[in-house]
């Protein structure tokens, strides 16, 4: 059959009706089907997304004044593209190099590494491509990404770099963001650092407050030969970190840093109603600006003893000596086996079955003691005795109850071992049994903290143990703060505060150093760690005085040649003459 | 002629021609707005219609009487361009004249394609033979067999549907027609071993998009080496306008920016972009009452010469409109064709606006000439 003329035009039109079809269609699947597909693609090649970091929260000691900020710090940036743009005039990488501070060998060596770790990143990409518009893309990318070339710069040297940004070869300066540390070195067993990898202490514990949420906007990314200017989209503001309240006094802080001037221990005062920590040093310290350096030079000992990054009062455990005396009264009592007034009979050696123990003595030769006075004068015989006669289950329940071997609550304290101390129950009777007589005393293997003895003698002033805590707001939120009652009798804990008031008066074992100027109930103690050295020992509490409440308090000095009270009680009473402001009894 | 050349020009105004045309110019100036082309642009318009109205002074007759001493020019300026043409983005398909700035032969050789075939086929009866066939088919090879080297595939193959609709229209056999059809589809395979590397590419690429199993892995593949970008691209561009696009002038923000060739090959993945669904489908509908128009010339006409004049045109402009979208869209492969009327380039846009100015040459002079046969 033979088509017309006309029918042919028809068929023509037919054909282009048809065309016009078929593109409809694929117009109504792409536009109107797949939109949100096509949409999600579009949104990855237009928009860029830059972040908005947002502030870290600061940390505010108790008075509000500021221990870690976030401050501006000026990086030195740098890209490989731009560096290979404009190359540097003959003699300007020794110039940049003077003004960092560094040597030119090691600044050609950071240019060097940069420009090979990027041309191995698009070696890597391009890999599995000829294609050299890819190739562009990929080169015209990794050139362009920014690289640090120095890290917080001064001033200086940002203002130099900026006003000659067009002859310094593709340099510019970045205002980037550092953590200060205006706490210092009085501080930094606290506060921690935020800058590292993990944050540690509160900046640590605490990262997910501090840090807040950071922000973006959402810009336009039109392609460079159109020479638009991105657009904000879309914007999300970054809400700054919650700011972290202490309870800690700088001041006070300050003060019990300088009290273990010189020696290698921890200080540990707290409010013994509360369980808040009124100050926590740890010596030796270190200033946080330093701490990359002195990681390095650390890394380097084998031995660890004097090292500033052991927190030597919450999470360094020593033997703790005599101090852990009224502990083991407490312990005869709830055995049954304490008469507070019963006497016994000190000659300066310790007897068992009538033969005298060479290694057991005394610090002297006490004559007939009670409670009071194997307190007063710290008699070993008196409590050596105890220890023979009481069920061992005993001693291990109530050091238990008083937090030994016991997490403290505190916030920095974020270790799993506590210490060593027996546990309670019947895991008691696997405790070697010739530790257990010693251990009464101090003197056997058992290891404590600081911050455990501050918190027992917390217990011992007032008969509840408290949680110690040294976050007493984040951000607005105040944290809670809890004790747990004691279950001692209360005229056993009267006889044992009055015996430890007598510590620091004449015939104590605390006397002379000044101590009775306030109404210091306290115990000394010397841990005897072989080679002649001593960890050197003074805990106890102070009823509200001078319009501070109730705290308690230990202090540590460790490898010394001293005994505790020679050694800690002329710094307790520089530290307390400081705290009260001179007010005494 | 009576009345003169206003009157001629009255007579010409045929607007179902004309305003679709001129909507689709509009629109075009309107989405190269958006990346600074537009007054450039105009510039080509005004140009287009100003040969446009020349074409229309001088009987359209006169023109076809004329076609073989244009073929004959037009193909010298395809010789020079092979010999002293400018080079662009790896292509050598521009002449430069002094002060009148560059233009591009091979598409004023599409509308003078159109003449010849007109001319050599108006009065003849020997495309109805298989051996008839052959003069017409030498006549449009010769020019495409310049165009090509250029390189410029999409030009040349162009040439193709205009010759085949001409002589469908003309009479000449379905049969014979089908069979070389079929014929050069065979041969298209050793033709695809002589094609360049990026010619390639647009094809395996189609391919691999969007016909072979497990095309969306391979899809990725290609994205990422960089062989269906322009592909990919577009459809990224036309699938984010949605249904009412993200604004006419806005592409610069959004995924148009992104599509290469936006301005020219690709200036419909603008407009879906910039205008939706919407805007696209009114951009076709103009298209389709365009070419309905252009056949409505041709139905009613009876000079061969007039008819066979509106069948060309129409096949010139209905194909590279469809080739264009289609690729743009992604239902065939990229061949590098403008948008009649909306891509930049004055060349084009002039080819385009000359050949609505002839189509109202034949409809400002209507012919009582009868024909022979199937083209009575």
């Amino acid at each position: 059959m033979t088509l017309a003329y006309e029918g042919r035009l028809g068929l023509l039109a037919i054909l282009a009706a048809a065309g016009l079809l078929a593109i409809t269609v694929q117009l109504l699947s792409l536009q109107v089907l797949e939109q949100e597909e096509w949409q999600a693609r579009a949104d990855a090649l237009v928009r860029q997304t830059r972040p908005v970091a947002a502030r870290r929260g600061a940390i505010l000691d108790a008075r509000g004044e500021v221990l870690a900020e976030d401050a501006p710090a000026f990086d030195l940036v740098m890209t490989v593209g731009g560096m290979r743009a404009s190359p540097r005039a003959p003699g300007s990488l020794a110039t940049l190099a003077g003004m960092l501070g560094i040597g030119i060998e090691e600044l050609a060596a950071r240019l060097a590494r940069i420009e090979e770790v990027t041309e191995r990143a698009i070696a890597r990409e391009l890999a599995s491509t000829k294609s050299r518009r890819r190739e562009r893309e990929v080169r015209r990318d990794h050139e362009g990404r920014p690289w640090v070339l120095a890290a917080d710069v001064s001033y200086e040297v940002a203002r130099e770099i900026d006003l000659n940004a067009e002859r310094t070869g593709g340099l510019r300066i970045a205002v980037a963001s550092r953590r200060d540390y205006p706490g210092g070195s009085d501080f930094v067993h606290v506060v921690g650092r935020g800058d590292t990898r993990p944050p540690f202490l509160l900046e640590g514990v605490f990262g997910d407050a501090l840090t807040g949420a950071d922000g973006e906007v959402v810009l336009t990314r039109p392609p460079r030969r159109l020479r638009a200017q991105p657009r904000v989209v879309e914007e999300r503001l970054a809400v700054r970190g919650k700011n972290l309240h202490l309870t800690i006094d700088g001041t006070d802080q300050a003060i019990a840093m300088r009290a273990l001037e010189g020696v290698e221990g921890a200080f540990v005062l707290i409010a013994a109603e509360s369980g808040a920590l009124l100050a926590l040093a740890s010596a030796p310290s270190y200033d946080p600006g330093e701490y990359a350096r002195l990681l390095q030079h650390w890394a380097a000992r084998e031995d660890e003893r004097g090292t500033p990054f052991i927190d030597r009062a919450c999470r360094n455990f020593h033997t703790p000596g005599s101090i852990l005396k009224p502990f083991t009264a407490l312990a005869a009592a709830e055995a049954g086996i304490l008469q507070p007034d019963a006497r016994t009979e000190c000659d300066g050696y310790f007897t068992i079955d009538g033969r005298r123990q060479a290694s057991h003595r005394c610090t002297a030769a006490h004559g007939a003691l009670d409670l009071h006075g194997a307190l007063t004068h710290s008699c070993n015989i008196y409590f050596q005795e105890l220890m023979l006669r009481m069920d061992f289950r005993a001693f291990a329940s109530a050091g238990r109850r008083f937090g030994f071997g016991e997490s403290t609550g505190l916030e920095i304290e974020w270790q799993t071992w506590h210490g060593r101390f027996p546990v309670t129950g019947p895991g008691a009777r696997s405790w070697p049994r010739d530790e257990r007589v010693p251990d009464g005393i101090g003197q056997g293997t058992l290891l404590l903290s600081p911050a455990q003895i501050a918190r027992a003698y917390a217990g011992l002033a007032t008969g509840s143990l408290p949680r110690l805590h040294v976050v007493s707001h984040v951000g607005d939120r105040a944290v809670p703060v809890r004790r747990d009652r004691l279950d001692v009798p209360p005229a056993l804990l009267d006889r044992i505060r009055a015996a430890l008031a007598e510590v620091v008066r004449p015939g104590g074992t605390a006397q002379g150093y000044g101590l009775m100027a306030w109404p210091i109930h306290a115990k000394t103690g010397t841990a005897q760690i072989g080679g002649g050295l001593n960890n050197a020992w003074m805990a106890g509490f102070v009823p509200p005085h001078g319009g501070r409440p109730a705290v308690a308090f230990a202090m540590v000095v460790l490898r010394t040649p001293l005994h505790g009270a020679q050694e800690c009680g002329p710094r307790l009473a520089n530290f307390f003459r400081a705290f009260y402001g001179g007010s005494s009894e | 002629m009576r009345g003169g050349t206003p009157h001629l020009l009255r007579a010409a105004l045929h607007w179902p021609v004309l305003l679709p045309a001129a909507g689709l110019v509009l629109l075009g100036l309107a989405f190269l707005k958006s990346f600074d082309l537009a007054a450039t642009q105009a510039v080509g318009a005004a140009a287009g219609c100003a040969l446009a109205i020349a074409l229309v002074l001088v009987p359209y007759k006169e023109w076809v009487a004329k076609a073989y001493l244009l073929y004959a020019g037009n193909i010298l300026l395809l010789v020079l361009v092979l010999v002293a043409g400018r080079v662009a983005n790896n292509s050598r398909r521009w002449l430069e004249i002094p002060l009148l700035g560059q233009f591009q032969p091979s598409e004023f050789m599409k509308l003078t394609l159109v003449l010849t075939l007109a001319r050599f086929i108006r009065f003849k009866s020997s495309y109805k033979t298989f051996k008839g066939l052959t003069a017409p088919f030498l006549l449009t090879f010769l020019p495409m067999a310049l165009v090509l080297p250029q390189p410029d595939l999409g030009t040349a193959l162009l040439c193709i549907p205009v010759l085949f609709t001409m002589l469908f229209c003309a009479g000449a056999r379905t049969r014979h027609l089908l069979a070389i059809a079929l014929l050069g589809a065979a041969s298209m395979l050793p033709v695809y071993g002589m094609l360049h590397d990026y010619q390639k590419a647009r094809i395996t690429s189609y391919f691999a998009t969007f016909v072979s199993g497990g095309g969306e892995e391979r899809a990725r593949r290609h994205e990422r080496e960089g062989k269906g970008y322009q592909l990919h691209q577009s459809l990224v561009a036309i699938g984010s306008g949605g249904v009412m696009g993200v604004g006419v002038g806005e592409g610069k923000a959004h995924a148009a920016a992104w599509v290469p060739e936006r301005h020219t090959d690709f200036i419909f993945a603008v407009v879906g972009n910039e205008s939706g669904f919407l805007g696209a489908a009114f951009v076709l509908f103009l298209f389709g009452v365009l070419l309905t128009a252009i056949l409505a010339v041709a139905w009613r006409h009876r000079d061969p010469a007039g008819r066979l004049l509106c069948v060309g045109v129409f096949a010139l402009l209905g194909a590279q409109a469809f080739v264009n979208v289609a690729m743009t869209v992604g239902l065939v492969p990229i061949t590098g064709v403008t948008l009649p009327f909306l891509s930049f380039g004055r060349s084009s846009l002039v080819t385009s606006l000359a050949a609505i100015g002839l189509v109202c040459n034949v409809a400002a002079r209507p012919s009582y000439e009868f024909g022979r046969g199937d083209f009575d």
